[in-house]
């Protein structure tokens, strides 16, 4: 008896191990469903019908699609195959006119004239025009959340399809803000005014190539086309050339891969670089990308008694850490690096900024002579996410090697932002995210003005960073204001050292090989950022 | 014996509010609110002010506990600061969602469990009994989010035949529906069942080695009617208990399993919510696995005293 | 109690108990000897070697950043020791006393502290955890207080039931009749008896609170990340799973044989202690 369960334990126990480990070897590679006909050879004319599965790796949360309320500007992305924006803009930063046909700016942005297109009509059918536009505009200003129109003094109305919109001060960039703020997206002001604000938070009514149908809350959206949409391609065909698109939200990154290389999605969102190093080991996918944010340790230089006031402390920081080597081996090929605030490839990076190169004896050196020969203690924050957690636990390693003993604490994100934000966060370094929103100039302005910074109360900002400041506010055209801004990022980085970028992440989007259009918009650029449903197709497969 | 039921419905209704008053105040002891989450980085402190007074999280927590009990008693569990629906709107989706796969865990774990540990009692000390309580051990020692990445690598990747993740609605898909359910289910099932059969084991061997079956036996009856009418009635009684258990023991195991099948039920909603501060579904979740539990329990306590009569007698069944 | 030999019989008969103990004492020895016993140092990144499969040099491969998988699966050892151990002392303590309390003096002290029990009990174990845990912060003692906080309702029950059983005895009753104060009579009579039934239900418990912890660092809310733990390491190689399944599938291993030798030995362990299946052995 007793020898027969042992054999049969051991016999079972050997098959369990067996089948795991044959079922970890390798991942095959995709095959496509119900083996039909293979697809036919890259077909540049678009087909029309289908639908696009679109899913994502995230959480959804707040389904509040009314822009001028919406407090996540992200959320807002879910809402735009039914609303559309006035102006859209290219990888590049060149603005492209949208429902803004054309467009005049006077006396350094003291002035904007509009001229929308014409025959436009929102889904309930009535007019797209000036003042459907100039009630959007007020709106968002009175929903107070978003700030992109708090400069727009008052909006005119020449005619039907032409407004002026007359600036409290000149604005250089509100066309680039306004193309970049996922916020500004024109809906139907009958719509609203007949149904409630309340109502619209989960009824976009907008002038887009679809129509939603249907919203299972973090589920999934469903979208149907819109026959009497306006958009037409290069060629005078109607759009939108997909009968449908469907969003699904699935927070799990391996189920979200595996069901991508098993074809159930054509496009997905939101990957991290481990899904994209999966993903990139099979072939047929296109991955995009663009810089979305960086990350920067800031130091407590306003904190009485911290030894990150000494400058010599925050410079040792900076030299302890191999950032490169960091991203190459733990991050993948969708971070990068950088040594200032900005991206490579941006037209705001700046080739004068020197950073600090990864030199631990310079760094032991300098804490030596900051009066540390042994080290000190010293405690990391950063928000709980599984990125952070590998993050931190380089650094830690890396300053383990110069003598300073890092404790890291990983806030989740409602605590990360109530002791981030609205309080000094102490002598603690803080890992914190600055997004390109709508680009580095327009966050700096948000994020590195002093007088509204969030970091006020723990960064102590020097009287010449103000000067600096000013000037970049005072510029008059986009090259002084570039110049302004590299003469910023030199102070904050080689002068002061009061932040240490430590990476540039990039959002990136995978898409079958079936899939086109979405990368890409119809002007021939990457367009990931601000899609263009209208000019998506799928090959019949 | 109607008595006994009026006290436990009272001493049960006086444990739910014990419980949602717990449950409010954990949720208030920890740092941070929806409206940091919500506004993240970009924001400011007249934003945070606004967004705060609208969703009247600006009032001290007692007042929003009674505002809230008092919204319970007009039938209004509140809206969700998130999803911007009624939390009633909300948990009654979800609550199919997870019912539909823990009354399936509960069914196969119970019946199969008390099966298996009647055969594996009754088989004492032989071959089956040595191999079912080997694999009831194994079943209660098993990590559930394990076992449901190793289901995920052999029949969804390796193996193709089942859809990694992800729920479809059966009136939408059913042969879909059902596909997507096998591995979260079997995994729910997993725990409770092993535990089941353990319990149903000892019990029934307990049973079998007092007098009374063994005078039965000496008596001449067959031995399948000694089993059925003695030992399977006495040896009920830890059974019920211990199903009364499953159901917080369930509940528990749908947390882990819907996060990983990413399966919209109430587990991952409350997980979700947690950590996004959305204080009135937490609340809304809590009360709704409190009843369920409470209510089990009672049918359970209720029906010890008409399995047992002696019960009825003692204070309190530990 | 029970004779020497008797133990050491039951010990070798089942040969499943004798299993689960020599797994228990590997799982202690590697808890408390574990930096003598680790090849390499748990923390030492080495990222050339990232992910590297299982070779002579690193018996098990090594993890995402480098890190020796067997040093962080034997420094893991002592992590879900002192967290399992520390959590059934936490709750262990507090449930006991709230029982006995509850049990000895009945009346309105029982009902408060039966209905609070009650109420814990309506909510699952990890869901209580989970609530204490993000309420607290991700930290080494922030969990052990989460995870021995949930799981007192447990012990309030078992003590309270063996309190009310043992306070009717005889001996008792003569001991309050002489004129032993409450406490007394506590420690010295109804507390000895319900070592047994304690010691069982801490055992299996003890499997449970390492179960915890895995559970909750897959949420997301175990230990400090830097310091190696099975839960936190099947949860960091989840994202591996199809190109290195050794990172989640060996710590998944370690947590279940251990959890199963716990469990196994109190089961024993309660089969010994019990007078009547002791008759039967």
């Amino acid at each position: 008896m007793k020898k027969h369960k042992r054999a049969i334990s051991v016999l079972i126990a050997i098959c369990m191990i067996a089948a795991v480990m044959t079922g970890c070897s390798g991942s095959g590679t995709s095959s496509s469903p119900a083996g039909t006909a293979k697809p036919s050879p890259a077909a540049k004319t678009p087909v029309y019908g289908g639908t696009l599965i679109v899913s994502q790796s995230t959480q959804q949360f707040e389904d509040n699609l009314y822009p001028p309320t919406a407090a996540n500007a992200d959320v807002l992305q879910n809402a735009r195959p039914c609303l559309e924006p006035l102006f859209k803009i290219a990888s590049d930063g060149t603005l492209i006119p949208f429902l803004v046909k054309e467009y005049k700016m006077e006396n350094n942005g003291q002035k904007y004239t509009f001229i929308l297109q014409q025959g436009v009509k929102f889904h309930d059918g009535t007019d797209f025009n000036a003042e459907a536009v100039k009630w959007n505009i007020e709106q968002t200003q009175a929903g107070k959340i978003q700030t992109v129109f708090n400069t727009v003094k008052s909006i005119d109305i020449i005619d039907n399809y032409t407004l002026v919109l007359n600036m409290a001060s000149p604005d250089l960039f509100l066309l680039q803000t306004v193309a970049t703020s996922l916020p500004v997206f024109m809906v139907s002001p009958t719509a609203v005014k007949t149904n409630g604000a309340e109502w619209a938070k989960t009824h976009p009514v907008g002038t887009g190539p679809f129509k939603l149908q249907s919203w299972d809350y973090g589920v999934k959206m469903v979208f149907v086309k819109n026959e009497n949409y306006w958009g037409k391609d290069e060629n005078g065909n109607k759009l939108p050339y997909l009968d449908g698109i469907t969003f699904k939200f699935i927070p799990e990154n391996v189920t979200c891969t595996t069901a991508f290389k098993n074809g159930e999605i054509d496009v997905l969102r939101a990957l991290t670089s481990t899904m994209i190093t999966n993903l990139k080991s099979s072939s047929k996918v296109t991955i995009y990308d663009y810089a979305f944010l960086q990350l920067n340790i800031w130091y407590p230089t306003l904190v009485s008694g911290s030894k990150f006031q000494n400058l010599k402390v925050r410079q040792a920081i900076s030299y302890a850490i191999d950032m490169p080597t960091v991203i190459k081996s733990l991050f993948g090929a969708e971070f990068d690096t950088t040594n200032q605030v900005s991206y490579q490839g941006s037209p705001m990076y700046s080739k004068d900024i020197t950073g600090y190169k990864y030199d631990p004896q310079k760094a032991k050196q300098l804490l030596a002579e900051a009066g540390y020969p042994n080290g000190f203690d010293a405690t990391i924050v950063a928000e709980n996410t599984p990125e952070n957690s590998l993050l931190c636990q380089t650094i830690q390693s890396y300053f383990k090697a110069v003598g300073i003993n890092l404790t890291i604490d990983l806030a989740d994100a409602a605590r990360f932002a109530q002791s981030v934000m609205f309080s000094s966060w102490g002598d603690r370094l803080a890992v914190i995210p600055f997004t390109y929103t709508p680009d580095e100039i327009g966050a700096a302005r948000r994020v590195l003005n002093p007088a509204t910074t969030l970091f006020k109360s723990t960064v102590d900002f020097p009287e010449k960073y103000k000067g600096q400041v000013n000037s970049l506010f005072a510029a008059t055209t986009v090259d002084s204001a570039k110049k302004a801004y590299a003469d910023m990022n030199k102070f904050l980085i080689d002068e002061a050292c009061l932040l240490t970028p430590i990476y540039v992440k990039k959002y990136a989007v995978a898409q079958q090989s079936w899939v086109h259009g979405f990368g890409s918009g119809a002007d021939g650029e990457k367009q990931i950022r601000y899609w263009s449903p209208e000019t998506v197709w799928k090959e019949k497969r | 014996m109607t008595q006994y039921i009026v006290k436990k419905i009272f001493q049960a209704l006086l444990v739910l509010l014990i419980v949602t008053f717990i449950s409010y105040l954990i949720m208030e002891l920890i740092p941070g609110d929806a409206v940091d989450f919500l506004l993240g980085l970009e924001a400011t402190p007249e934003k945070a002010a606004a967004l705060r007074a609208s969703l009247n999280l600006d009032k001290p927590f007692i007042v929003r506990y009674f505002m809230w009990l008092g919204g319970l008693f007009r039938g209004d569990m509140g809206t969700s600061i998130f999803y911007n629906d009624s939390v009633t709107n909300i948990l009654v989706k979800k609550l199919l969602v997870t019912f539909r796969m823990g009354f399936a865990a509960l069914i196969i774990s119970t019946v199969v469990g008390i099966t298996l540990g009647v055969v594996s009692a009754v088989n004492r000390g032989g071959f089956w009994d040595n191999l079912i309580s080997f694999f009831a051990n194994i079943g209660i020692s098993i990590p559930a989010f394990w076992l449901g990445i190793l289901f995920i690598i052999l029949f969804a990747v390796k193996m193709k035949v089942l859809p990694v993740q992800g729920y479809t609605d059966p009136s939408a898909d059913f042969w879909l529906h059902t596909k997507q359910m096998v591995m979260p289910v079997i995994v729910t099932a997993v725990g409770a069942l092993s535990s089941m059969v353990r319990q149903t084991r000892s019990a029934v061997l307990e049973t079998i080695s007092q007098d009374y079956v063994r005078t039965a036996r000496e008596k001449g009856l067959r031995e399948r009617a000694i089993l059925i009418k003695h030992v399977l009635r006495n040896a009920l009684i830890p059974i019920l208990t211990l199903l009364g258990m499953q159901i917080r023991v369930l509940f528990g195991g749908v947390v882990i399993v819907e996060n990983i099948f990413a399966i919209p039920g109430m587990g991952r909603l409350l997980v979700n919510s947690v950590f996004n501060r959305d204080i009135t579904v937490v609340q809304g979740c809590i009360l709704i696995m409190g009843i369920v539990v409470i209510i089990a329990n009672l049918l359970v306590d209720v029906s010890y005293g008409f399995v047992d009569p002696r019960i009825r007698e003692i204070k309190d069944v530990a | 109690m029970m004779k020497k030999g008797s133990f050491i019989r039951v010990l070798v008969s089942r040969w499943t108990v004798l299993l689960s103990v020599i797994l228990i004492a590997l799982f202690i020895i590697a808890a408390v000897f574990a930096p003598l016993l680790m090849p390499y140092d748990p923390l030492a990144m080495d990222l050339p070697n990232r992910l590297a499969a299982p070779s002579l040099k690193h018996l098990l491969g090594c993890d995402l950043m480098g890190r020796d998988i067997m040093s962080r699966i034997i420094y893991g050892a002592r992590t879900s020791m002192l967290i399992a151990f520390v959590s059934i002392i936490i709750g262990g303590i507090a449930g006991t006393l709230l029982g006995l309390v509850a049990g000895y003096f009945g009346g309105v002290v029982d009902t408060v502290i039966m209905r609070l029990t009650d109420a814990m009990m309506a909510i699952p174990q990890i869901v209580l955890a989970l609530g204490i845990g993000v309420a607290l912060g991700r930290s080494t003692l922030n969990l052990m207080i989460a995870i021995g906080v949930s799981s007192v309702p447990a012990y309030i029950r078992m003590m309270r039931g063996q309190t009310v059983s043992t306070k009717n005895q005889m001996y008792v009753l003569s001991a309050n009749v002489i004129g032993c104060s409450d406490s007394r009579v506590m420690y010295r009579h109804i507390l000895p008896n319900s070592i047994s039934p304690l010691i069982v239900t801490a055992t299996i418990n003890l499997g449970g609170a390492i179960m915890a912890e895995a559970s909750l660092s897959y949420l997301g809310l175990g230990v400090p990340p830097e310091i190696p733990a099975w839960g936190t390491m099947v949860s960091d190689g989840f994202q591996y799973i199809e190109t290195a399944p050794m990172l989640s599938v060996i710590p998944g291993l370690c947590i279940m044989l251990v959890v199963l030798a716990f469990n196994i030995f109190g089961d024993g362990l309660r089969d010994m202690l019990d007078p009547r299946v002791r008759g039967s052995l």
